[in-house]
């Protein structure tokens, strides 16, 4: 990478206990992320994608600390995040924030706008006449007036409230914005409003986003690079226009076939995956995909692939691919 | 373009309304409360009566007929005199008014039933938020301290509590403040730990608000609701306790006024004089029943979903 990393995860591992399981003597795990090495790149938008369970929000959570990881590093802007306890981290949060998925349960129901709007300044410390003209300059960025700021969350819509959560979130000036599912919880019209707002925004401000999305179109749209997770493993990682034209991993091929596209000619090139996601407590050996797979061989049920180069840039961990470009 | 099936808005427009859900937008809140306490005859029983016994509590010396025999003075030559227009509610045994010691009798029970639920709701709402909010050893120190206290009955302990102290309504209250507050504790601790994973809490985390100022801020003002149903609940409970204590000696002392009191004195007349025992038993049925039954509505105001 010719451009400078924001952020730098490691091997990072991220284990959930099931409570029970003490009587019997075995601990059941749920393996939330295995060994996820990634970089993001300042001024990037690295697009996350995955079905529901494959560890993307969990990833986001991980690196702003929001959980704390089993294992491994999250290096931020030169600081080892893993590390960092009660103030220290409090403080560093000012420069890495997030956008929840649902808005209206993102915001404190008994305070009004204005209310959650000044939390972050005054949690930070900025001089108080700072705060309302700063508010006042985002709120209409996003597209929202001073009429709003006396509102609850409940009177409020769905796309307006994201708008809200949006300028909250830049309210600090943060370097990486972390987008959880961000527009899900929307309507069609809505979500591409706020796609085009999150693209503009980070065009004037020069921001760092982590999109997580398990709609490809929207990720696609919007990333310089996507990263794929199936059952808490990274499986590709590359630039948006390789993933999408020229994807290794099966898992991606099968992902990218299940975008409906009009005028598309590769609907038929292969079968579409059948069955459910393995349960990450006793996830398969091996390749995690191999029970999915279409390709699948024999070493796939006893080694687990790494990431490797697949392409100029782009890596996957994928036995046979490898072998293929080889 | 993938993205050309959407609606792309210019930059600068306001958005349109669409997902917009009409029914999620709530009566403010106090006037919703007062429009549902009108329609609901019970309810508004319970409010009246309620704001009787304050007002007789209060203003007890100007509503008495016979404030002084309110207060405890004797008036041996009408002893136990059936009711009239002279005496409303007939006599004591002392020839007291009943009426005015009914009057007088709503001030220990009022007050000190405000004062152990406000007193116990101070004490139990941070030691819940606290240990809800953090969990752990913390939560474990903190709810084994009040299971110590919830093990034993409420009454039985404020008995022996009281008789420890000395009995005087002052040692009442302390003594159901010490059985009351674990309950609060406990209510706010299973409140704040269904808060404590909502995504605001969350989001005020990812801010880096400290947890000080999340337990203030965003979790307490939501454990108000249920602090105030069972609160209001409570104060009927605490009363009927505040009585009980009187009732065996525990309470209230002689001359002044109570009503768990005068049952205690009516008991030797009940043949005799069914009117010294009737009126106080009335007046703490109504009150207790007052409250409750405001507690549900406030509870089914708050909470529709779950009581209907």
């Amino acid at each position: 990478m010719d451009k400078q990393a924001l952020v730098t995860v490691r091997g990072l591992v991220k284990h959930f206990p099931l409570p029970g399981g003490w009587l019997s003597g075995k601990r059941r795990i749920v393996q939330a992320l295995d060994n996820i090495n990634l970089d993001i790149v300042q001024g990037e938008v690295l697009g996350l994608v995955g079905e529901s369970g494959c560890g993307k929000t969990t990833l986001g959570r991980c690196i702003l600390q929001l959980i704390r990881p089993t294992e491994g590093s999250v290096q931020f802007d030169g600081d080892e995040l893993t590390q960092l306890r009660g103030d220290t981290l409090r403080r560093k949060r000012a420069h890495m924030q997030i956008v929840f998925q649902n808005p209206l349960v993102s915001l404190s129901p008994r305070r009004t706008i204005q209310q959650s709007l000044t939390e972050p300044l005054s949690t930070h410390h900025m001089p108080r006449e700072e705060w309302m003209p700063r508010i006042d300059a985002l709120m209409q960025r996003v597209g929202l007036g001073i009429q709003h700021l006396d509102r609850y969350p409940h009177e409020l819509s769905g796309g307006q409230l994201q708008r809200v959560s949006i300028a909250r979130a830049l309210l600090l000036e943060p370097k990486l914005l972390v987008l959880d599912e961000p527009t899900s919880a929307l309507d069609v019209s809505v979500q591409a409003q706020i796609i085009n707002l999150l693209d503009e925004l980070r065009r004037e401000i020069g921001l760092t986003y982590l999109f997580i999305s398990h709609d490809l179109s929207v990720v696609e749209h919007l990333s310089d690079r996507i990263g794929v997770m199936y059952l808490g493993k990274l499986v590709e990682i590359g630039n948006t226009e390789q993933i999408m034209k020229q994807p290794s991993h099966p898992y991606t091929k099968a992902l990218l076939q299940s975008v409906p596209r009009v005028g598309s000619r590769r609907m038929h090139e292969a079968p579409l995956l059948e069955g459910n996601v393995p349960s990450p407590i006793n996830p398969p050996s091996g390749c995690r995909f191999h029970t999915r797979c279409p390709i699948a061989e024999a070493i796939c049920q006893q080694s687990e692939p790494i990431l490797e180069a697949t392409g100029a840039a782009q890596w996957a961990a994928c036995h046979l691919t490898i072998k293929e470009t080889l | 373009m993938s993205l050309s099936r959407l609606f792309l808005g210019k930059r600068g427009e306001e958005p349109p309304d669409n997902d917009f859900d009409p029914s999620l937008v709530q009566r403010s809140g106090w006037a919703h409360t007062l429009y549902v306490i009108r329609r609901d005859v019970l309810a508004m029983f319970s409010v009246l009566w309620i704001a009787a016994m304050l007002i007789s509590a209060i203003a007890a010396p100007l509503l008495a007929p016979y404030p002084e025999q309110g207060a405890g003075r004797n008036n041996v030559d009408d002893r136990l005199l059936p009711p009239s227009t002279q005496y409303l509610l007939g006599t004591d045994e002392l020839g007291r008014d009943v009426l005015s010691r009914l009057i007088y009798g709503a001030r220990p029970a009022m007050s000190s039933s405000l004062v152990v639920v406000a007193v116990a709701v101070l004490i139990g709402t941070p030691l819940g938020a606290i240990a809800g909010y953090f969990g752990g050893w913390v939560d474990e120190i903190i709810m084994r301290f009040t299971d110590l206290f919830l093990a034993f009955p409420s009454l039985l302990l404020a008995m022996a509590i009281v008789a420890l102290l000395g009995p005087s309504l002052m040692n009442a209250v302390i003594a159901l403040v010490a059985s009351w507050w674990p309950w609060y504790t406990r209510l706010v601790r299973s409140t704040t730990r269904s808060l404590r994973e909502q995504y605001f809490v969350e989001a005020a985390r990812s801010i880096g608000v400290s947890d000080a100022m999340i337990i203030w801020r965003h979790i307490l003002p939501n454990t108000i609701t249920p602090i105030l149903v069972q609160s209001t609940i409570d104060i009927g409970t605490v009363i009927l306790a505040t009585t009980s204590l009187a009732f065996i000696g525990l309470g209230t002392q002689a001359p002044n006024a109570d009503w768990g009191l005068m049952i205690e004195g009516a008991r030797q007349f009940l043949r005799q004089a069914w009117w010294y025992s009737i009126f106080p038993g009335a007046a703490i049925f109504l009150t207790v029943l007052a409250f409750n039954l405001l507690g549900d509505t406030l509870r089914d105001i708050f909470d529709p979903r779950q009581y209907r």
